[in-house]
């Protein structure tokens, strides 16, 4: 026993020193974890409090509260900006420095830069404006926005190649901007297209498109068309689309030209597909054929069986009700002015029963009025039939249109029945 | 007497040649020829505004200008058709000059000149004018109502037409506040959009070097 205790003794003294030790190591380290938790406590409590102040500065436009986010973290950028923001009201100069605090204070931010530059323009200082908004081009080049303003202050202040300059960026970064660029060009030039083209320099299709849907605004059409030329196959619906609203205008002439970038071009005095020998879209706006009236109870087909000449024929069915007034079928030709025709065709004919015959006609485009047209067709079979309709064309008209339509009925129905068969078509300038 | 002339003509000569340099020197300074031929061979005509504002819009909005879609910053030509979309407002600011504050739903053109006058059709909305002093503002509306700016004093002019209140979010009347609306507005965006992205990935990545793929 007595051996145990004075053997034990000194164990038990050996012990309590790694034990003190042990102890004095976890209380330091409690402590040392205490003191970063509290730290990091403080910090983050510190860093939600400034965002807290910061924020409620901003939305109630109280300045001590901003101050009092900066007494907390005086490098805080977003304190500095919302105080400038509140002192812009009062201040610009003010507010001009927090901007330049805030952007030292995180000098990669292009935001921060584009609204000093914003800043700095209002307090009149323009080259302090662009040189902020050049850092915050170079901070982000390949935003639209810092092109944009930084093109918008060159304007403003009369460097207008280095604002469009800026402005052609900005508008390659972002095809929505264009329209806008373009406008601005347009309105500084007086409403010079060449100008126009030449400062937004176009190179994508769609910068193409939107130089064309300016010009069309402003109704330079030949530009328009230009420039739907040269964007190339993305512009086909816009073309087509355009197509329609020329010859809606009925400026056949414009419309023709833009009808030869997708076409053959449509030549003075010439049909296109004459003798019906080519299958064709008789929906599509422009200068071949065209169906305009839609009706179901007519029908339009290429008939080899017997034709006049070539290939194949037109066959018209009739089968019942239809609008009178609408052509049943039409092309537009171009003519000289002023200039004396013949126009010939052949035509045969089948059991047409109707109290409004068809008959073909020659109008003028411009004012429709009809220059020359034939007899009805004869509601009896015919064999193949030759017709001639002289006309001149209007001392101001640079169209004709040719088409298929029926005599005009003085009820409201007025079916027609039978069929019809065309061929053959030319004009000649006598 | 003949050696007086030979010595004197060489100088009648000289003087002449430099007093006819000197006269087209002046002339072309004066037109400007020599300064503005290679401006003109490079760089197309352009109409000389010598005032032109600048549009403010808060954060990433946009409004129609000429039919065009216009966002914070964009340059503003006098005779400019604005229409500000539903809850957006917008600020055609001509320096100290004067500032037009634009409600939401609005179709308004601004006119101004060198003779610091400023003329603003209101077709549609309501819009607010501040003048400064000695500047000549008035509102004329579709309707044929005018109403004017104190040239003497500035001051805020408001008008709807038709008649109503200020759609949605106002901006205050006092003079210099509706700045602070925009400046407030962007900044909001400016803090909220860093919180939001501490709040998601710890860092504030905003003012990196955007790539081309993201614009």
């Amino acid at each position: 026993m007595s051996f145990a205790t004075e053997k034990a003794a000194p164990l038990m003294d050996e012990g309590r020193d790694p034990g003190t030790a042990a102890f004095l190591l976890r209380t330091i380290s409690v402590v040392a974890v205490l003191a970063i938790l509290s730290l990091a406590a403080w910090w983050a409590g510190r860093s939600g409090l400034v965002s807290l102040l910061t924020i409620y500065a901003a939305k109630t436009n109280q300045v001590a509260a901003a101050d009092a986010a900066l007494r907390l973290s005086p490098n805080d950028p977003d304190a500095h900006f919302v105080r400038g923001a509140i002192l812009e009201s009062k201040s610009v100069a003010a507010a001009v420095e927090e901007y330049k605090q805030a952007v030292c204070k995180r000098p990669e931010d292009y935001v921060l830069w584009l609204d000093l530059a914003r800043a700095q323009e209002f307090n009149g200082d323009v080259a302090g404006a662009i040189a902020a908004a050049s850092q915050g081009v170079r901070l982000a080049p390949f935003y639209a926005k810092p092109h944009w303003l930084l093109g918008n202050i060159f304007v403003r202040a009369g460097r207008n190649d280095e604002g469009f300059r800026e402005l052609r960026l900005a508008g390659a970064s972002d095809d929505a901007l264009l329209a806008a660029i373009i406008d601005l060009e347009w309105e500084l030039s007086g409403g010079d297209a060449d100008f126009v083209r030449r400062a937004v320099d176009p190179k994508s299709p769609e910068s193409y498109k939107a130089l064309a849907n300016y010009f069309k605004k402003r109704n330079k059409v030949t530009d328009a068309i230009e420039m739907l030329r040269a964007a190339g196959p993305a512009a086909e619906q816009e073309r087509r689309q355009y197509l329609q609203e020329l010859i809606s205008a009925q400026t056949i002439k414009e419309a023709a030209l833009l009808w030869s970038i997708d076409h053959p071009a449509s030549m003075v005095d010439q049909l296109i597909d004459p003798g019906f020998e080519h299958e064709s879209n008789l929906d599509e706006p422009g200068f071949g054929w065209r169906r305009e009236n839609k009706a179901g109870s007519l029908s339009l087909s290429l008939d080899q069986k017997d034709p006049n000449e070539g290939r194949f024929s037109l066959r018209v069915d009739f089968n019942g009700d239809s609008e009178t007034g609408t052509p049943i079928i039409s092309q537009f030709i171009l003519v000289t002015p002023g200039a004396h025709y013949r126009f010939h065709f052949v035509a045969r004919t089948e059991s047409i029963v109707s109290g409004a015959l068809p008959y073909v006609a020659v109008a003028d485009v411009a004012n429709h009025v009809i220059l020359g047209r034939i007899s009805p067709f004869p509601q009896m079979r015919t064999d193949w039939q030759e017709y001639l309709i002289d006309f001149k064309s209007g001392e101001k008209s640079s169209a004709v249109q040719v088409l298929l339509r029926r005599e005009a009925c003085g009820q409201s129905s007025c079916p027609i029945f039978g069929h019809l068969w065309l061929d053959n078509f030319s004009i000649e300038k006598l | 007497m003949r050696s007086s002339i030979v010595t004197t003509r060489p100088n009648l000569i000289s003087v002449t040649i430099v007093l006819l340099l000197l006269i087209f020197l002046v002339i072309e300074l004066q037109t400007g020829t020599f300064f503005a031929s290679r401006e003109v061979s490079s760089s197309p005509e352009i109409r000389q505004q010598s005032i032109m504002a600048v549009l403010t819009v808060a954060g990433n909005q946009s409004i129609s200008v000429n039919s065009a879609k216009a966002i914070d910053g964009a340059t503003i030509l006098s005779g400019a058709t604005i229409v500000t979309p539903n809850q957006v407002n917008a600020r055609v600011g001509l320096g100290l000059l004067a500032t037009l504050d634009i409600a939401p739903n609005t179709t308004v053109k601004p006119e101004f000149d060198q003779n610091r006058a400023i003329k603003v059709t209101l077709m549609q909305g309501c819009v607010i004018l501040r003048t400064d002093k000695g500047i000549a503002g008035e509102v004329v509306t579709s309707g044929g109502s005018v109403r004017k700016t104190n040239s003497n004093e500035g001051g805020p002019l408001e008008v709807c037409f038709p008649q109503g209140a200020w759609p949605g979010l106002r901006i205050e009347q006092d003079k210099g506040v509706g700045l602070f609306y925009f400046a407030r507005l962007a900044a909001l965006g400016v803090i909220g959009g860093r919180l939001r992205t501490n709040m998601a990935v710890g860092l504030d990545d905003r003012g990196s070097n955007p790539g081309p793929s993201s614009p």
